[in-house]
């Protein structure tokens, strides 16, 4: 028999009780460390994410090492801390080498990147040994944004890791091309000349932009030798890389190899192959682009063909394009039409006048359209009985085209046929070109169209100004006061009565709604009108924190007369990131008012002879819009002889600059230059600006 | 030989002429002059009309004088017939600016060329505008 014992009632063993003391000496001694993990908590809830955000960003220009502890939820965000500009790149850094979070570290490798402080490169360059690929890669990215020589030991070092990643050596293979040093180049052209052999990844296409990027670094003869190679290899992205390449360098040594891609399988390959020959001019092609004329099976293709021939040997140019003015489908009859009216030579207009009387409707506008660009009373006389055709569109095409071919001059068959016909499409389009010839007669219709949204209006700013109707401003601004911003710079070149406190009661309001988005629009309407007396009106929004805001509203300021102002958007540029520099120098560039431009162009003009290339070169692009002649050699200096950076930015700064004096200047060095590169870019910046 | 002897005949073969050999024959006071004059001819401030420079376009001092001819012209037809006209035109240095009216096309066109007296006349210009114009397509605007 058993005698059972309650559990209530039965003695715990001394061991076991003894575990219980243990256990509330344990909780005892762990109340200071839940009272501190507690009392985190509660911080970490009282400080809203976006508090620790403003907290930690206005900590970054003061302390470099704020950012090494952050956490995502903390990190202010890119755009903010760009705003800081230079005065981030230590605390970004620290960030980079320091925290424990991979994603944060490739963030701050990025802005590094876009900042463009030199005084970031050792930390980025040791960055290319992160833990991480993802950081490894945003360093190599950065690195070629800074396009530093001294980068190029770095980035050779880790290309030569067995164990990094494919995509990474891709973006150090791109970084070696942006950093101008010729140590970088026979790596690069050594990768461009690997065969992949499956051990190693295929860099080639990535070592050849990065070559071509570097390419003033190379003999004329190297780089031609390199590109002869690769018109005749097997890889169809590197020849089509190649053929690009080929139409720039236009060398008659590229010839042969380029008339064997000619019927190449890849179209893409076929068409840049021709087009590169016309470019090159050699008259040895000639005999394989006639060979192609019956073959050609696209309109695209047979485009490029006339061209080149044109350009090669206009004699035999001129039967080609006849017999294919013949051919049985009428898609290649409108295509040789098209040519022969871009070719602009008169020859072609016998050969047009027959194709007037092609069966095709088609063929025949291409004809007419074709014969407008040959300018000369003989096309107006073939073009005129086409004027009162049955179809209209060829009624409506004959019209512009014997305007065109007459100099623009008479427009009175386009408004008595076209403005006043009851189609709208038609209507539209003749304002348009009656407008551009200053035809008063369109004003009312080309007003109402812009009030309804359906004209824009920039094209059309230059004609209502002309106008000199008082009722044009009022209206736009009767427009713009309604929401439609777009109208801003056309009330600021007609200035109505009322648009000044309009304008300037608009800013108030936007600030003071919280609206601040549309006060920039308002302030630089402020700045069209030219009214000196709002100037200490906004002088208080100078000190804004949004940059953008504190930029649009410093250059108002300067161009108001208010002293004082150009010298917070120096300071400004001075510490932008290179990335913005581009829009900022626009901005600046965008001052008409000649006492503030003096008042600006000597900061200016210091900076543009000295410091890092991307603050040089936006205080040139400034120079050069206010005054092409004085400041275009730095600018062509950059071209000519920089390094990658300075080439390409002055390459798209030349491009973008709006006085027509700029493509005069060009034209004039173009036809001094002997130095091949420097050819090969002033060739290119006048193509871009057509 | 004696000296003279052999001077003759290094001009008889065609080697050794040129202004330092000329500088070799002359009195010594005269050599500095040369020398001077040597230097002036390698670094092209002689020569035709100042035709010829640089391998690019440096720019020309603000101190030297320009002046400008106005000129109507019709061009050689062509898609970029107005490009043609300016780089055949600036390959003499003595064009200074070539400036385009607003319009488009080859015909009837207004240019105004800014050129460098001292390096090209205005007549010499107006020849060479002439030639780089269609048959009968270029008059000299007031």
């Amino acid at each position: 028999m058993t005698i059972e014992i309650p559990r209530s009632e039965s003695p715990r063993p001394p061991r076991a009780r003894g575990r219980w003391w243990g256990l509330a000496f344990a909780l005892l001694a762990a109340v200071p460390a839940l009272h501190v993990a507690t009392a985190s908590g509660y911080e970490e809830q009282a400080e809203s994410a976006w508090e620790a955000r403003r907290r930690i960003l206005a900590a970054v220009p003061k302390d470099p090492t704020i950012l090494i502890n952050v956490t995502q939820r903390e990190m202010p965000s890119s755009p903010d801390l760009l705003q800081l500009g230079k005065r981030s790149t230590a605390a970004l850094s620290r960030c980079l080498s320091d925290n424990v979070d991979a994603g944060l570290r490739r963030t701050c490798a990025q802005m590094l990147g876009a900042i463009g402080d030199r005084a970031a490169l050792p930390t980025l360059q040791a960055a290319l040994e992160d833990w991480d690929a993802t950081v490894r890669d945003a360093a190599a990215a950065a690195l070629a944004r800074l396009g530093d020589p001294s980068s190029v030991d770095a980035l050779a070092k880790a290309l030569t890791r067995a164990d990094e990643e494919p995509w990474v050596q891709a973006s150090i293979v791109r970084s070696l091309g942006s950093i101008s040093s010729p140590k970088a180049v026979p790596i690069l052209r050594a990768e461009l000349r690997r065969k992949p052999d499956g051990k190693r990844p295929d860099l080639r296409m990535d070592a050849f932009y990065a070559v071509w990027r570097s390419r003033h670094l190379l003999a004329r003869a190297t780089l031609e030798a390199d590109l002869a190679d690769l018109l005749r290899g097997s890889d169809d992205s590197l020849v089509l890389a190649a053929t690009e390449a080929a139409a720039e360098v236009r060398s008659a040594r590229l010839a042969p190899p380029l008339t064997a891609l000619v019927d190449h399988r890849n179209a893409e390959i076929r068409n840049k192959a021709v087009y590169a020959l016309g470019r090159i001019g050699d008259r040895a092609a000639t005999r394989t682009l006639l060979a192609q004329v019956p073959k050609v099976r696209e309109s695209r293709l047979l485009n490029n063909i006339s061209f080149a021939l044109e350009r090669l040997d206009p004699e035999a140019f001129r039967p080609a394009i006849a017999s294919l003015l013949k051919h049985k489908q009428a898609i290649i009859r409108l295509n040789a039409a098209f040519v022969i009216g871009d070719s602009r030579r008169v020859e072609g207009r016998p050969l047009l006048q027959g194709a007037l009387e092609d069966p095709n409707d088609y063929v025949r506008t291409s004809a007419i359209v074709a014969l407008g660009k040959l300018e000369g009373e003989e096309s107006v006389k073939a073009l005129e009985r086409f004027t009162q055709d049955q179809n209209p569109s060829i009624r409506e095409e004959a019209i512009y085209a014997a305007y065109e071919a007459s100099g623009r001059k008479a427009t009175g068959a386009i408004h008595d046929q076209l403005f006043l016909s009851n189609r709208a499409a038609v209507r539209l389009r003749a304002a348009h070109v009656l407008a551009a010839a200053g035809d008063p007669r369109v004003g009312d219709f080309l007003l109402a169209c812009v009030e309804s949204g359906s004209c824009a209006a920039g094209a059309l700013a230059g004609y209502f100004v002309k106008l000199q109707r008082t009722d044009v401003g009022e209206r736009m601004l009767l427009a713009w006061a309604r929401g439609r911003d777009d109208l801003a710079p056309l009330v600021g070149l007609l200035k109505p009565a009322g648009a000044v406190p309009l304008a300037a009661g608009s800013v108030d309001a936007a600030f003071a709604t919280g609206g601040e988005q549309r006060a920039p629009v308002a302030i630089r309407l402020l700045a069209d009108l030219g009214d000196r007396s709002v100037a200490a009106r906004l002088a208080p929004r100078a000190t804004a924190s949004e940059l953008w805001l504190r930029a649009v509203v410093g250059t108002t300021l300067v161009r108001l007369g208010h002293g004082g102002a150009e010298a917070q958007l120096v300071a400004d540029l001075d510490l932008l990131p290179q990335e913005w520099l581009p829009r900022y120098s626009g901005l600046l560039a965008g001052v008409a008012e000649p006492d503030a431009r003096a008042r600006l162009t000597p900061a200016l003009a210091e900076r543009s002879k000295k410091g890092e290339a991307p603050l040089a070169l936006a205080a040139s692009r400034v120079l050069l819009e206010w005054d092409p002649e004085a400041h275009f050699p730095r600018m062509f200096d950059a071209l000519a002889t920089g390094t990658v950076q300075e080439r390409e930015l002055a390459e798209d700064y030349l491009a973008q600059a709006e006085d027509a004096r700029v493509t005069f200047l060009l034209r004039r060095a173009l036809s001094r230059e002997t130095r091949p590169y420097a050819r090969d870019r002033l060739r290119l910046v006048l193509d871009r600006r057509g | 030989m004696s000296a003279a002897r052999r001077e003759r005949a290094t001009h008889r073969a065609g080697i050794g002429g040129g202004p330092r050999a000329l500088c070799r024959r002359m009195p010594k006071p005269l050599v500095a002059a040369c020398l001077v004059a040597s230097a002036a001819v390698a670094c092209g401030g002689a020569g035709p009309a100042g035709a010829r420079g640089s391998g690019w376009d440096v720019p020309v001092p603000a101190s030297e004088p320009r002046e400008e001819l106005a000129i109507r012209v019709t061009l050689p037809p062509g898609a970029d017939c107005e490009e043609r006209f300016d780089l055949a035109l600036y390959e003499h240095r003595g064009v200074d600016l070539v400036t385009w009216d607003e319009a488009e096309g080859c015909r009837g066109r207004t240019a105004r060329i800014r050129f460098l007296p001292r390096r090209i006349t205005r007549a010499a210009l107006l020849e060479r505008a002439r030639q780089l114009a269609a048959p009968g397509g270029m008059e000299p605007l007031p």
